[in-house]
C-alpha cells in the first residue's frame, strides 16, 4: 500500500444520503490523527414521524432547503472559510438519489468555485473508516456495519480495500427494530423507542428464533424473526405497555444473541487469517451501533476471544459528515481519487465489496447487498 | 452585472454567462437526462468561452420549475453551492414566466398562458399580462380547471401543454410548444430582479405524493 503524505489536510464533508443533512470540517494532521473541528447534523425526525418511516420525496425537498445553511454552520463552527479547506468530500453512494443529488451538486459547486479537489465518498466507507478517526485503529480490523440499510460483517485491509465475509440475505438490522416498533405501536424512529421499551420488559417471556445461529456462513437474516414477532404479538394483542417492553426485550435478546453467534464466528475466521495480529480489532458502526444492549453484547463477546473492541461514540454511529470528511481525507492522504469527479454521477447502490457476489436484489443499479 | 444562468428544469442542460444586456456566451444540449454529470463541466466551458473566472461572477440565476423534481433539485443545489461558495446572491426564474417572456417578445400587446405538461393528465400554468404580471399564479390543475381558471379571454398559448389547451378551446394561436425557455431569456429575467430577493427554493406546485403508512399496527390496550 502507498504511503500517505505527510501534511495537514482539512476536509468539508457533505452527506445527504438519507434522512439526516449533515455538514463537517475533520482535520488529519501529518501523522494521520484525526480532529473534529465542526460536526452539524440536521434531523428529519419530524418530517417523516407520520409516515412511519423515510419518505425520499420528502428528504430530498427537506436537504435542499437546508444544505447551504448547514454547509455555512460548519465553516464557520470550525472558525474557517472554504478557502482555508483542502477538498470537499460528498457522499455520493449508496442511499436515496433524491438526496445525493443534492449534497454532491453543493459539493460540485462549491468545489469549482473555490477551485478544491472534489472527493466522491461511498457512504459505507464513512462508517468503516470512523474508528480511525476516533480510535486511530490500525489495519486490518473486522467491521461489523449494523444501520437501518445496512448489515454486514467486513474485513477492512486497507483505504479502499474491503472484503465482505457476510451480509443480510433479507432484512437489515435497523429495519427489523423498526418493524417491530410500528407493528407494536411504538412511535418512529423505532429502534431508539425498542431499545427504551426494552428496559422494564422481561426478555424471556417470548422465545423469538435465532435465525441462521450455528450456520458455518456469516451471513445474516432477520425476517423470519419479524414474522415470529408479528405472530407471538398478534396472539396476545390489545398489547397492553407490559406487553411492549415484554416483546421489545425478548427481541432485543434474540437480536444479541444472534449477533453473537455470527460475530463469533467471525472473529474465529479473523483470527484463522492473521495469526499474527497483536491486537485483533472488532469495530461497530452504523445506526444500530447505538444500542446499549447490542453493545454490551458484542463487548463481552471480545472480551472472551481477546479482541479490542471499538465503538464510536453515539453520535458518530448515524449519519453524520464526520466520516464521510475523514474518509474524504483518509483518500485523499493516499493520493486516492476517482477519476474525473465532477462528472461523477450519484449512485442509489455502491457496495463497498465490488469482487463478492450479490446476496440478494441484484438488478441494473447493481448489487443491493 | 455579471451573470451565470443554469437550466436543468427539463430535457434540455444550459448555462449562459451575461453582462450587462446581453449574453457573453451560452451552451445548450438537448440530454434528457444526466443533468447531474454534465452542468459542472458545461459551466466550465461557458465561463471559458466568455472569458470569465468563477469570481468574476455577481450573481447566479437558476430555473426552479415547475418541471422535472429531480432537475430542479440539480440546479437549485448548484446554484445555492456557488452563491455560498462566492458569497454572491442566487435568484431563481421560472419556467412559466420564462415562457411566456418569449412569446410576450413575439408578441407585444397580448396576454399569454404558459402552460407545461405536467404528466398524470394534469398542467402547470400560469397567466400573463402584456406586460409579463401575473394574471392567475402558477399552479398545477387539470385541463378543464385551467380553462375555467383563465375564462375566456384573447390570450397566446406558449409551452408543451399549449395543445392540450388549444384542442378544448379553438382559436388561440400557440406561440411555442416547449417545456423550458432558451437560456438567454432566464439570464434576462434573473439579471432583471430586485436585490435582496429570497434564495431559491424549488417551485413544485405538487406535494412529495406520500401517504401516511397505513401498515400493520395492532391494537394497544393502554
Amino acid at each position: 500500500m502507498m504511503e500517505p503524505i505527510a501534511v495537514t489536510i482539512r476536509v468539508l464533508g457533505i452527506e445527504t444520503s438519507c434522512d439526516e443533512t449533515a455538514a463537517s470540517v475533520v482535520l488529519r494532521d501529518e501523522n494521520g490523527q484525526g480532529t473534529i473541528l465542526s460536526n452539524v447534523v440536521l434531523s428529519q425526525v419530524t418530517e417523516h414521524a407520520a409516515f412511519g418511516g423515510v419518505v425520499p420525496e420528502i428528504a430530498a425537498r427537506a436537504h435542499v432547503e437546508a444544505l447551504d445553511d448547514i454547509v455555512a454552520a460548519a465553516l464557520d463552527e470550525a472558525g474557517l472559510t472554504l478557502g482555508d479547506i483542502d477538498a470537499v468530500a460528498a457522499t455520493a453512494g449508496p442511499g436515496l438519489v433524491g438526496g445525493l443529488i443534492v449534497g454532491l451538486m453543493t459539493a460540485k459547486a462549491l468545489a469549482a468555485a473555490a477551485d478544491k479537489p472534489l472527493l466522491p465518498v461511498n457512504h459505507l466507507e464513512g462508517h468503516a473508516l470512523t474508528a480511525r478517526l476516533t480510535d486511530g485503529v490500525a489495519f486490518p480490523y473486522l467491521l461489523l456495519l449494523v444501520s437501518g440499510g445496512h448489515t454486514q460483517l467486513v474485513l477492512v485491509k486497507g483505504v479502499g480495500q474491503y472484503e465482505r465475509w457476510g451480509t443480510t440475505i433479507d432484512d437489515a438490522l435497523g429495519e427489523a427494530f423498526d418493524k417491530t416498533a410500528k407493528l407494536i405501536g411504538l412511535p418512529f424512529p423505532g429502534g431508539p423507542n425498542v431499545e427504551i421499551a426494552a428496559r422494564d420488559g422481561d426478555e424471556t417471556r417470548f422465545v423469538f428464533p435465532r435465525p441462521l445461529k450455528g450456520e458455518k456462513r456469516l451471513d445474516f437474516s432477520f425476517s423470519g424473526l419479524k414474522t415470529a414477532v408479528r405472530q407471538a404479538a398478534t396472539a396476545i394483542a390489545p398489547l397492553s405497555a407490559k406487553d411492549r417492553a415484554d416483546i421489545s426485550a425478548s427481541f432485543q435478546r434474540a437480536i444479541v444473541d444472534t449477533l453473537d453467534d455470527r460475530v463469533r464466528r467471525a472473529l474465529t475466521r479473523f483470527r484463522e487469517t492473521f495469526p499474527d495480529a497483536a491486537e485483533p480489532a472488532l469495530v461497530v458502526a452504523g445506526g444500530v451501533a447505538a444500542n446499549q444492549a447490542v453493545r454490551g453484547g458484542l463487548t463481552a463477546l471480545c472480551a472472551r476471544h481477546g479482541f479490542r473492541f471499538v465503538a464510536p461514540p453515539i453520535k458518530l454511529c448515524g449519519d453524520n459528515a464526520a466520516m464521510i470528511a475523514w474518509a474524504g481525507a483518509e483518500r485523499m492522504a493516499l493520493g486516492l481519487s476517482h477519476e474525473d469527479p465532477m462528472h461523477f454521477a450519484p449512485r442509489s447502490r455502491w457496495p463497498l465489496d465490488a469482487q463478492s457476489a450479490p446476496v440478494v436484489g441484484s438488478g441494473r443499479r447493481g448489487a443491493k447487498a | 452585472m455579471t451573470l451565470l444562468a443554469i437550466d436543468t428544469s427539463a430535457n434540455l442542460c444550459a448555462a449562459c454567462v451575461w453582462e450587462g444586456d446581453g449574453a457573453l456566451a451560452s451552451v445548450t444540449q438537448d440530454i434528457g437526462t444526466g443533468h447531474a454529470e454534465l452542468l459542472m463541466s458545461m459551466i466550465q466551458d461557458v465561463l471559458r468561452q466568455a472569458g470569465k473566472t468563477y469570481s468574476d461572477l455577481s450573481r447566479i440565476g437558476v430555473v426552479i420549475g415547475p418541471g422535472s423534481f429531480t432537475g430542479v433539485r440539480v440546479g437549485v443545489s448548484t446554484a445555492r453551492g456557488l452563491a455560498l461558495a462566492l458569497n454572491i446572491p442566487a435568484v431563481g426564474v421560472t419556467t412559466l414566466e420564462a415562457l411566456a417572456a418569449e412569446a410576450l417578445a413575439l408578441h407585444p400587446g397580448r396576454s399569454v398562458l404558459a402552460v407545461i405538461d405536467a404528466r398524470r393528465e394534469q398542467l402547470y400554468s400560469a397567466l400573463y399580462d402584456q406586460a409579463g404580471v401575473p394574471l392567475a399564479e402558477p399552479a398545477v390543475l387539470d385541463a378543464g380547471a385551467t380553462l375555467a381558471r383563465t375564462g375566456e379571454g384573447d390570450f397566446l398559448l406558449t409551452g408543451s401543454g399549449a395543445a392540450t389547451i388549444a384542442a378544448r378551446m379553438p382559436g388561440h394561436s400557440i406561440v411555442a410548444e416547449r417545456a423550458t425557455a432558451s437560456i438567454e431569456t432566464y439570464a434576462r429575467l434573473a439579471a432583471a430582479k430586485p436585490d435582496g430577493s429570497e434564495k431559491p427554493k424549488p417551485l413544485y406546485l405538487r406535494g412529495a405524493d406520500a401517504k401516511p403508512q397505513a401498515s400493520f399496527i395492532l391494537p394497544a390496550r393502554d
